[in-house]
Parts: structure tokens; sequence; C-alpha cells
């Protein structure tokens, strides 16, 4: 049952060759035209309140991304074969307002939501390309494999599994996924 | 000549001391919003009951408010709040109460930081720019 259920998320996740009905609404180019984007199907820009911070209000579509990246964090510490990517998130000796954990998990959903089509949560990390280059970045010592992208590309559906999207946006999501991976894994 | 220059000297290491006050007394802190990570190594074999019971158990602790147990590594992760609780007292509390002797908080050294996802920044860097995004 367990490897059945994995096997339908490698194979939602890593068979995004094939965009099923709405799958190319993630392209940013249809927000002139219009096109519902992946984002308006995670619910878009419908205020709803925030769960986490009392008062508040959130997109509903970035809730979602929130949500999702939240949770996939907790799936990729615990995934010892892609952590070690990751463990910086792990420490803790940040006095700011927000820890590595923070840091790392509001940008990841940023960039996510961005990608997807969500104009009010603007990402200001790194360029992709730049940051996972070791000749450009001495953050990062080694590049990702390709076998460490289809890792995290599958706790990433792992995620949005338990968050309960339907497998026709969990396939949106690893197209959204895929369409960085030949900017972090580089030759 | 000489005089002028001790002043100088001077002038210069006080501006220097007011920075650094000002640095510690304006710097942003933990908050209720704040979360950190912390992984507990489990050097042990685990059934999936078992990684219920952990589970359950770190749940109950205070300020932790997401956990996730992976059988398959043998690691446990959680989120808590640090202004509410230490991640050192839990882990010290699981190996006290529960029978995973050999487990361990895991932190990551130097070396290992380096294969980090670069879109985390540094803590120290996060600090700078958590420090000035508070001033201006």
């Amino acid at each position: 049952m367990k490897w059945k259920t994995g096997a339908a998320i490698a194979i939602l996740i890593l068979g995004v060759g094939v965009v099923i009905g709405t799958g190319s609404s993630c392209n940013k180019s249809n927000k002139s035209t219009g096109a519902p984007t992946f984002y308006d199907s995670l619910g878009g820009t419908t205020l709803v309140s925030d769960p986490v911070n009392y008062g508040q209000t959130v997109e509903r579509g970035y809730l979602a991304i929130r949500t999702i990246v939240d949770t996939a964090l907790l799936i990729i510490a615990a995934d010892d074969s892609i952590n070690g990517y990751f463990s910086l998130v792990l420490q803790e000796d940040s006095l700011g307002v927000e820890t590595p954990y923070d840091s790392l998990k509001t940008n990841m959903a940023n960039f996510l939501a961005v990608a997807a089509g969500a104009r009010d949560y603007p990402y200001a990390g790194p360029d992709l390309f730049a940051a996972h280059n070791p000749d450009s970045n001495g953050n990062i010592s080694m590049k990702v494999s390709s076998a460490a992208f289809n890792e995290f590309a599958f706790d990433m559906g792992q995620s949005a599994l338990q968050y309960g999207l339907s497998n026709q946006l969990i396939s949106q999501f690893g197209t959204l996924l895929y369409r960085y991976e030949g900017q972090v894994v580089q030759p | 000549m000489k005089i002028l220059l001790t002043i100088s000297v001077v002038i210069g290491l006080l501006a220097i001391l007011l920075a650094v006050h000002i640095y510690l007394v304006t710097r942003p802190r933990a908050d209720a919003h704040t979360r950190a990570m912390a992984r507990i190594d489990l050097h042990q074999s685990i059934s999936r009951m078992d990684a219920d019971s952990i589970k359950a158990w770190l749940f109950r602790q205070k300020g932790v408010d997401r956990v996730l147990v992976n059988p398959r590594s043998a690691i446990a992760v959680f989120t808590f709040s640090p202004v509410t609780t230490n991640a050192n007292q839990i882990v010290q509390a699981f190996k006290a109460s529960l029978p995973y002797k050999r487990s361990e908080r895991y932190l990551p050294t130097g070396g290992r930081t380096n294969k980090q996802c670069p879109m985390t920044s540094t803590p120290v860097t996060n600090k700078i720019y958590q420090f000035f995004k508070q001033l201006f």
C-alpha cells in the first residue's frame, strides 16, 4: 500500500512531460491573457484568515504553497538522502527574528508562489542558477545531482499529497518544479 | 599633531563603541512567530509504531508545533518556538523518558553546512539583513 502511494507520487512528479488539462496554466505568460494560473488553481488571491498569524489574512493560493513547503521541509529534514543539502535549517544560533528555518521557508514559499503566478509575495532571494553554482556561490561546495533533485521533487510531492492536492494539481506542481531543474542541476 | 592624532583615535573608538551598543540594543530578537527546527538521530531501527509514539511524545512538549518521524532513516524532526522552549532540553528529556539512549541531537558543523541549500542566507547575513531591514 505504502509503495503504491510512493509509486503514484513518483509517476505524478516525474512524469512532468505530460501536462494534464490546464497544465500549461502555470506558465507566467498566461497572466497577460487572463488564463488561470497554477496559483489560481490553488485558491488564488482570495483572502482567508491566516491560521498561524492571528488576526491577519493571507491569499488562499499562498497559504497552500506555504503549508506544502512547511511540511516538505520536515520530510526533507528526515530524508537522509538529501537532508545534507538543508542542514543549515537546523542551526539555531540566529538571534534575529528569523531563524535559518524561517528564512528558507519564506524564500521557498515566495519563490514557488511567484513561479505559480502570485503577484503579492515577491521573492527576494538569489537567482537559482547562480545560487546552485559552486563557482559563484561559496555557500555550496558541490553541485546538486539529478538524483537529489528528483528526491527533492518527490518529497515536495509527498507534502502536496498530504495537503490534499488532487492528482492533477500535483502533476502541475511537478511541472512547475521541473521548470527549474536545469538551473539547479548543473553540468 | 600628536594630540590631534590621539583625539582622532579616541573619537573613532568611541564611534565604534556607540555603533556596537546601538546594534546590541536595537537588534531584532526572536518573537512568538519565530520557529526553529531540530533533529534527533535515533541511531537504532524503529518500527512505525515506535515512530508514532515518538511523534506523540514530542507533540506533548511545550513549544513544539510540528513533528515528523521517519522510521526508514530513524530520524525525528520537529519545529519549535525558541522563545518558549529549548531544543537541547527537549532532547535531554526525550532520552530520559523514552528507550532511545543512543539518540542525539544533530547539529551541523562547519564542513557540513558548506553543502547546504543556498536559498537560505547564513545566520550572520540573516542577522545583518534583519538589523538593517528594521533600521530603514
